[in-house]
């Protein structure tokens, strides 16, 4: 699923130095906009782990998001993805994309009903600081609350395809509403 | 200070007496947990499931895409007291892995779990993936795997990992 380095298991404390964390993002209750911005070249790999929410509030409703690096909003993006509802599973495909999409809505909103859910992913993007290859992305996101056909299990992958170069910024724009400041994404780099 | 991605305790299971792997008093200052088990039981068609914090009501929640190498098959569950891996269950001889991460398990809201889980029998098995949660705004503090109806096979073993965030 996500990337594991070699991991050492034992009962002895000590981190790994493969894993770094680069930066954590809360939301702010007033944007939509998630940016992670001027990040390093210097690792392998990339994962961002969040749990989030949106701000609109009403009738119980999720929303997708999308991901857009160093702030390109061409149609340089392509997807696919497989997605669940615990009763209907779908598939789905997208080329020459503006973003890349989650394939169905993974963001729980405000409503009373959803209170103390969050959405949540990790996103994998692989040998991101590449200045002569495509970036890939694979990400399992989903949202689990609690009623029937509410919820989803989201697993896609991304493509973008713009000319060869380093990602310094990931962009992540929710559909509906803001991100809640409960919701938080961290970017964690993997050394390689 | 907890490092970004800390192995905090690996249980390797002794002899063939265990059905339940616990680790408890987790501190919290991690952001999110990781628990990977790769495992054998001593029966077949036993279930392999979380619990978090010795909670066995009905606070788990889940969606479920499976596939069995002929078809694909999702279900739901809104009031659950596991987050269970069943159906065929873990294999006598053949190792089972299964990853969880639940996010946020210190913080004041329900825990969002997402959960993977490889059963390759060379010609039967399953592939799972699943969106969960466990609805409690308790910090997580206690992490059980277990076995519904069998024990672990010895050297089984579970890892319990803590991931920090900036």
């Amino acid at each position: 699923m996500s990337p594991i380095p070699g991991i050492i298991a034992s009962s002895q404390t000590g981190g790994l130095a493969t894993f770094n964390s680069i930066a954590t993002v809360a939301g702010t209750g007033s944007s939509g906009t998630i940016t992670f911005s001027n990040i390093p070249s210097n690792y392998k790999h990339l994962q961002i782990r969040y749990i989030g929410k949106s701000t609109q509030t009403g009738t119980a409703a999720r929303y997708n998001y999308t991901i857009q690096f160093n702030s390109d909003t061409n149609a340089n993006y392509s997807r696919h993805g497989l997605s669940s509802d615990g009763a209907t599973i779908s598939s789905s495909g997208s080329a020459d994309q503006t973003s890349i999409s989650t394939i169905n809505v993974s963001i729980p909103n405000s409503a009373s009903a959803y209170a103390n859910m969050h959405g949540s992913g990790i996103i994998d993007i692989h040998d991101y600081s590449s200045t002569s290859k495509a970036k890939t992305l694979r990400a399992f996101v989903g949202n689990d609350v609690a009623a029937s056909s509410s919820g989803r299990i989201n697993l896609f992958s991304g493509l973008y395809f713009a000319t060869p170069t380093a990602i310094s910024t990931i962009t992540i724009t929710l559909a509906t509403g803001s991100w809640t400041t409960t919701s938080s994404f961290a970017l964690y780099g993997i050394k390689g | 200070m907890a490092a970004t991605y800390e192995p905090i305790a690996t249980s390797t299971v002794s002899g063939t007496t265990t059905t339940t792997v616990s680790f408890t008093g987790i501190d919290s200052v991690y952001t999110d947990l990781k628990v990977i088990v790769v495992a054998t039981s001593i029966n077949s068609s036993s279930t392999l499931v979380l619990r978090l914090n010795n909670d066995t009501t009905t606070n788990y929640s889940y969606i479920r895409l499976r596939g069995n190498g002929t078809a694909a098959s999702t279900t739901i569950a809104t009031a659950a007291s596991s987050i269970p891996f069943d159906t065929t269950g873990t294999s006598t001889t053949i190792p089972s892995l299964y990853i969880f991460d639940i996010f946020n398990y210190a913080g004041s809201t329900f825990k969002p779990i997402l959960a993977t889980g490889s059963e390759d029998r060379n010609g039967s098995g399953n592939i799972w993936n699943y969106a969960a949660s466990w609805r409690s705004t308790t910090a997580v503090n206690r992490v059980d795997i277990a076995l519904s109806s069998a024990n672990f096979t010895d050297g089984s073993m579970v890892t319990l990992y803590g991931i920090k965030a900036a």
